[in-house]
């Protein structure tokens, strides 16, 4: 067996190394072309839940969030909140920790100043710590026009797009109308208290239910709120995404009130909805190109075969057991495969996916980036070496069965 | 020494029909014998049969019913795989097409049964050189087929044919695409071969005036023998 398998090799590496190049050249670019085409759309896919999670993890949620135990606790807030903000940040792997006050409000804007058309609705707002938020989540980044909040500011807020109503919001009915910075907005606080805030900056994270918040800072929120030393959530920044439950763990033995932790997937909603349906979408997309590229993969060398039928019938002839030129035109198959997956990769991993993240496409949710996933990769290269095997066997083994003499000189 | 004096084929009864809307019967029961180092051709008009004999005989195709014995040794109730090693051990072929693989060079396809037969690949190498050489390829050995003429493509074949010194060489009608100098080259090396290695060979031809180069000929006409 082993010599027989020794001469498939030597005979498809003669076949392959002599036949016409361009047509060699040709059928491992169309193999590769195929193998991008699959991980093309299944990366997309990756990248667009990617973004998404991202936008929860950078804009919203951190890594963890920790709440009340509001079933066992009296208090609807986290106690002696700095002091636990300060064990958790010496916590292993924990990159920042912040807590907020979050509050529904109602936010009014006069744009004309004149007391008619007067813009408003009801928002969350949020309190934050400025120098320590920036550590945790990136919302300073995505500052569109005017700045952030600094440590001290006392009458400045920062708006989200969608409650500017300006830097391309998508929910303009429901919004001030346009509110800029330099401009002054007045907050109704459910306890009562209005103040009245200039607008710091407006913030566009493209994710609508990030802009649809506002932010003071925490000196603010705790003299409105008449609290100190209180917070509604504790935000967790961790070292690595994936690994939440590992890092709560942690955090539970320096934390010694019973709290509620959750991972940042819990907070996703109806995200989560929509990634599952993207899910679904990639495998459509990953099964129908695997179909095509399949059959595509196997009518070129299907065709290439049977323009080597007279070959395969001299070699019958001439006493050359039909195993072994199974053996080899199944090798030469597969190195056309194999050739073509590895060019894929190569041109995925060193073209495209560069240009990619580079020119992402920009879809209103954000740029999308290509997220090449060794699962899909693997699986595709399987499944891409697998049906040139098979390619390369059916028509050899039909072949080898046909009468010599019709294989030679029909 | 040329030894003529045992049979080597012996052929008999033998049928072949080729099934369709009107099947056709080819051979009608053809019964001949022939013996070792024997230069025989087998000769008659278009659709005579002689090609289809030629085939049934060398394996390449099935004989609906007769016997083909070769030594002591009956062909048609063999396996495919049977059949298969023994064309490889004991029979060597020759195609009016020649029949070379474009991506072998001449020795490579010469060496080619030999390393079938699992011969070292040096050793199968260096028997096919010397083949050539018997051919007067010598300097032929590493061209591929569309470097050479139809003749040397065809002394190449023949090459190919004799490495793994069959029984019986079978040739169809191998001078058909050749000029007439050409062909007479060929045929003037199977004399050769057939005289100083005692080969035989069965030849298939419609060529009167090659009728000189064999010891003997076979007439065929409607799938018979005349």
């Amino acid at each position: 067996m082993s010599k027989d398998f020794f001469i498939a090799c030597w005979l498809s590496f003669k076949q392959t190394t002599r036949n016409n190049k361009k047509s060699v050249v040709m059928t491992i670019l169309v193999v590769a072309l195929l193998f991008i085409n699959i991980l093309f759309v299944s990366s997309m896919i990756s990248g667009l839940i990617s973004l998404v999670n991202g936008q929860l993890i950078s804009y919203q949620y951190g890594n963890i969030v920790i709440e009340p135990n509001k079933d066992s606790a009296n208090s609807i807030y986290i106690k002696q909140a700095d002091k636990k903000l300060g064990e958790i940040r010496n916590v292993t792997g924990v990159v920042g920790a912040v807590k907020h006050y979050k509050s529904g409000a109602l936010i009014t804007f006069d744009h004309d100043k004149d007391g008619k058309d007067i813009k408003n609705g009801n928002w969350y707002l949020y309190s934050v710590e400025p120098s320590e938020e920036v550590k945790v989540l990136d919302m300073k980044s995505k500052i569109v026009a005017g700045r952030y909040l600094e440590n001290g500011d006392r009458d400045k807020i920062v708006l989200g797009r969608e409650i500017s109503g300006d830097f391309g919001a998508t929910f303009d009915m429901k919004s001030l109308g346009g509110a800029k910075p330099g401009d002054k907005v007045q907050v109704y606080y459910p306890n009562g208290i209005s103040r009245k805030y200039e607008v710091a900056g407006i913030f566009a994270t493209k994710n609508f239910l990030a802009d649809a918040q506002a932010y003071v800072t925490n000196d603010e929120m705790e003299d409105i709120l008449g609290q100190h030393d209180l917070a509604d959530e504790i935000i967790v920044k961790t070292a690595t995404t994936g690994d939440e439950d590992k890092y709560v763990l942690r955090i539970k033995n320096v934390v010694d009130e019973d709290l509620k932790y959750y991972p940042w997937s819990k907070y996703s909603g109806a995200m989560s909805t929509a990634i599952t349906s993207f899910e679904f979408i990639k495998f459509i997309f990953y099964t129908i190109g695997l179909a095509v590229s399949g059959a595509s993969i196997f009518i070129i060398i299907y065709i290439n075969l049977l323009n080597q039928r007279k070959q395969i019938g001299i070699l019958r002839a001439i006493g050359m057991k039909s195993k072994i030129i199974v053996t080899s035109y199944v090798i030469q198959a597969f190195f056309y495969g194999l050739m073509g997956v590895i060019l894929g990769r190569f041109l995925m991993e060193y073209m495209i996916l560069p240009y990619f993240i580079k020119h992402p496409f920009e879809l209103p949710i954000g740029g999308v980036s290509l997220l090449i996933e060794n699962r899909d990769t693997v699986r595709t290269i399987l499944s891409m070496l697998a049906v040139s095997i098979v390619a390369g066997f059916i028509p050899s083994i039909q072949i080898v069965k046909k009468n010599i003499l019709d294989s030679i000189f029909k | 020494m040329i030894n003529m004096t045992e049979n080597i084929l012996v052929v008999k009864n033998l049928h072949k029909t080729y099934p369709g809307e009107i099947p056709l019967h080819v051979l009608k029961g053809v019964s001949f014998s022939i013996k070792e180092g024997e230069f025989v051709a087998i000769m008659g008009r278009s659709g005579s049969g002689k090609s289809t004999l030629l085939h049934q005989l060398s394996l390449l195709d099935n004989p609906d019913r007769g016997e083909i014995i070769v030594g002591n040794k009956e062909l048609t109730a063999l396996g495919e795989k049977e059949k298969t090693k023994y064309r490889l051990d004991s029979f060597g072929y020759v195609f009016q097409e020649y029949a070379l693989l474009p991506e072998f060079t001449a020795i490579e396809a010469v060496s080619l049964p030999l390393i079938l037969q699992h011969y070292p690949m040096k050793e199968s190498r260096e028997r096919a050189r010397k083949m050539l050489e018997l051919v007067q390829l010598g300097d032929r050995a590493d061209h591929f087929p569309s470097e050479m003429s139809g003749g040397e493509q065809q002394r190449v074949a023949i090459a190919r044919a004799l490495i793994n010194n069959p029984k019986i060489l079978f040739a169809d009608e191998p001078c058909a695409n050749l000029d007439s100098e050409t062909s007479r080259v060929i045929l003037d090396l199977f004399r050769k071969l057939n005289k100083e290695l005692n080969q035989t060979i069965i030849m298939v031809t419609h060529e009167p005036e090659e009728e000189e180069y064999v010891d003997r000929v076979i007439h065929m006409k409607d799938g018979i023998l005349q």
